[in-house]
């Protein structure tokens, strides 16, 4: 009696298969000190806050060769896929075009575009995006994202993952927060960076 | 992790036929390890026509309920799919900075409403931009019995129709294409009312005479019933500049001069590749001056949201049909008690107990699945009717169509209540052979 497909389908699978996705740790992606230069003004505004952080110094504002990454987020995921969506904000003289990113913990990372046909969304590969001086590119959920599949890794809301955005200037190292499973923004988002 | 990996690897088809097999699986095992060697049909026919009124008021009952949680999931699903449909050709939308859902209803469902302009300088920026392949201005306001007036560009016509015109587009300032359904026929001729609705005031545009020229193919789009005209006739009528100096007067469509050009509630823009799309939209996304967005993420956050509601109907319908199938249940208990001489008298005979619980399995599950296949017939039914409703009323192409969400909730409801249903066949053993021969 259920009348909800995919919580069928995952109910026969289960049935069928006695399969446990085996929840690993994502401990070992945690913080590394990689980020010295990393906005340390933005951590110190929220120090104070009460946003529920476990460790207050967990940066959101990421910055390399005139390239700003605000709030890099990802959804937990155990499904071996995940979608990763951030703000890039183009604060050089020169347009920068946004490529993808390397994920060390995936098999492949592309940057995706959402498309909608005939009442479906689907997100397609794209070759890059170009961003001009003093704009922002926003990726998000129904829009664009980079997409990283086969996942070495589970994470769990609070974890952090660490990857880097591939631009053509230069390359972005980011820490990327894990929201829940069900969320469609970053828990900032709508703060001012 | 693997079987996993391999499920997901499945063909969808394949996947959906597994699923209706193992929900299907229990009334198959049931019914084969109860009937192996058995013949009870000609009891079970009997039995069937004996009570039949109060049997077919049961098949009725069960395929009320199986119908209504069909109807529920087709309706939601052909509506999603229909919006969508209809905002296609839609691919990016700039307008001035506000609510994205707004000008989506203005722009996409033509839904009337007032809106900041987009000033001259900035749409020759937007056109004039290399990665765009048209930017259509629009130009609301007036209509004809009812139908919106809209003036455009004969790039945004020929994208909305795909190239396919009945008739020709335009070649002079008054003269329109019209929708596949809107009120007027190819020759015939128009004056537009200012406004729309029941504030359209009929006389304010005396001297305008439109004549239809082209007919556009059904869309199933709210574009359908829509008059299109150039977008220099709209900015006329209403005594403003038409968008070209005095030394170009008379030229219809882009490009339009900045300093002549009365302001437009959005402009479509179409660009041939995604990438370019994303890149035009970080362009456009400027604090204060413009707001670029794509239907496809406005409708697809939304659906998100109607996913929701749908879990919380699917719960409701989830409720009566527990309901149902306790009622059932009960029902079948009462019918058993109809016919306990019957059974007594079998076991009287000397019937081995199996074949009176298939006797008795058999006709309930004959109900059962009576009830449900009547249920998704009157599901894709309510759907239909609904449907060509809803089509009727917002010219968005509602389609109903039986998918396998559907055929696995039938499914399922069939194989819960058939598995239930063993517990009445089970009670009608236990009551004593005298006192039902004696009933």
């Amino acid at each position: 009696m259920q009348a909800n497909y995919p919580m069928l389908s995952a109910l026969a699978l289960s049935l069928l298969l006695g399969a446990v996705v085996p929840a690993q740790s994502a401990d070992d992606h945690a913080h590394d000190e990689a980020h010295s230069e990393d906005d340390h003004d933005h951590a110190e505004e929220h120090s104070e806050d009460d946003h529920g952080h476990e460790e207050d110094e967990a940066a959101h504002a990421f910055e390399a060769g005139g390239i700003k990454v605000v709030h890099p987020w990802m959804n937990a995921t155990s499904t071996g896929e995940a979608l990763f969506f951030m703000e890039i904000e183009n604060e050089g003289t020169e347009s920068v075009t946004i490529l993808g990113a390397e994920v060390s913990f995936a098999d492949t990372a592309e940057l995706v575009g959402f498309l909608m046909v005939g009442g479906e969304g689907s997100y397609e590969p794209l070759p890059g995006v170009p961003v001009a001086p003093e704009r922002e590119l926003d990726l998000a959920p129904n829009a664009l994202a980079i997409r990283a599949s086969g996942l070495t890794a589970s994470f769990a809301k609070g974890d952090t993952a660490e990857i880097t955005l591939l631009t053509s200037a230069v390359p972005v190292p980011l820490t990327v927060e894990v929201e829940a499973e069900d969320a469609t923004h970053h828990s900032h988002a709508g703060h001012a960076h | 992790m693997m079987l996993r990996d391999f499920w997901d690897g499945l063909p969808v088809l394949f996947q959906d036929v597994i699923v209706l097999a193992v929900l299907l699986s229990p009334l198959l095992a049931v019914g084969i390890f109860l009937l192996r060697g058995f013949a009870p049909w000609p009891l079970v026919r009997a039995v069937i026509w004996r009570f039949r009124w109060a049997n077919a008021m049961f098949v009725g009952l069960i395929a009320i309920s199986v119908g209504m949680g069909i109807s529920l999931i087709a309706q939601e699903r052909g509506l999603r799919q229909g919006t969508a449909a209809a905002a296609d050709k839609f691919d990016l939308i700039v307008s001035a900075p506000g609510s994205e859902m707004t000008m989506m209803l203005a722009t996409v469902f033509l839904q009337p409403t007032d809106v900041p302009l987009l000033d001259g300088e900035t749409y020759a920026e937007i056109a004039g931009h290399e990665n765009v392949d048209f930017a259509a201005p629009l130009a609301f306001g007036d209509s004809y019995d009812g139908a919106p007036v809209v003036g455009t560009t004969e790039d945004f016509v020929r994208h909305l129709s795909d190239n396919r015109i009945d008739g020709r587009i335009w070649t002079a300032t008054f003269e329109a294409v019209a929708g596949a359904a809107a009120s007027v026929g190819l020759g015939e001729s128009f004056t537009p009312a200012h406004g729309m609705g029941d504030e359209a005031d009929d006389d304010a545009h005396g001297s305008a005479v439109y004549q239809v020229v082209g007919r556009l193919p059904r869309t199933g789009t709210p574009w359908d019933r829509a008059i299109l005209v150039p977008v220099e006739a709209v900015w006329r009528v209403h005594g403003l500049a038409d968008g070209h100096a005095p030394e170009n007067a008379g030229q219809i469509g882009p490009p339009f001069d900045p300093d002549y050009f009365p302001g437009t509630p959005s402009v479509i823009l179409r660009s041939e590749a995604l990438w370019a799309n994303y890149a035009l939209r970080s362009e456009f996304t400027r604090a204060n001056e413009t707001m670029a967005f794509f239907p496809g993420t406005v409708l697809a956050n939304l659906y998100r949201v109607m996913g929701d509601i749908r879990q919380v109907m699917s719960i409701m319908s989830i409720v009566t049909q527990i309901l149902v199938a306790a009622s059932v249940l009960l029902g079948l208990f009462i019918l058993t008690r109809l016919f306990r001489r019957q059974v007594a008298m079998l076991s009287a005979l000397g019937a081995p107990a199996r074949f009176v619980l298939a006797v008795v399995w058999s006709y309930a599950a004959g109900l059962l699945v009576a009830g449900t296949i009547a249920g998704i017939a009157l599901g894709v039914g309510a759907t239909v009717a609904i449907s060509r409703v809803v089509t009727a009323r917002t010219d968005i192409l509602v389609e109903a169509t039986l998918g396998w969400s559907e055929i696995h909730l039938a499914a399922a409801f069939l194989a819960i209540t058939s598995l239930l249903s063993l517990l009445p066949a089970l009670a009608s053993l236990r009551q004593p052979v005298v006192e039902g021969l004696r009933a």
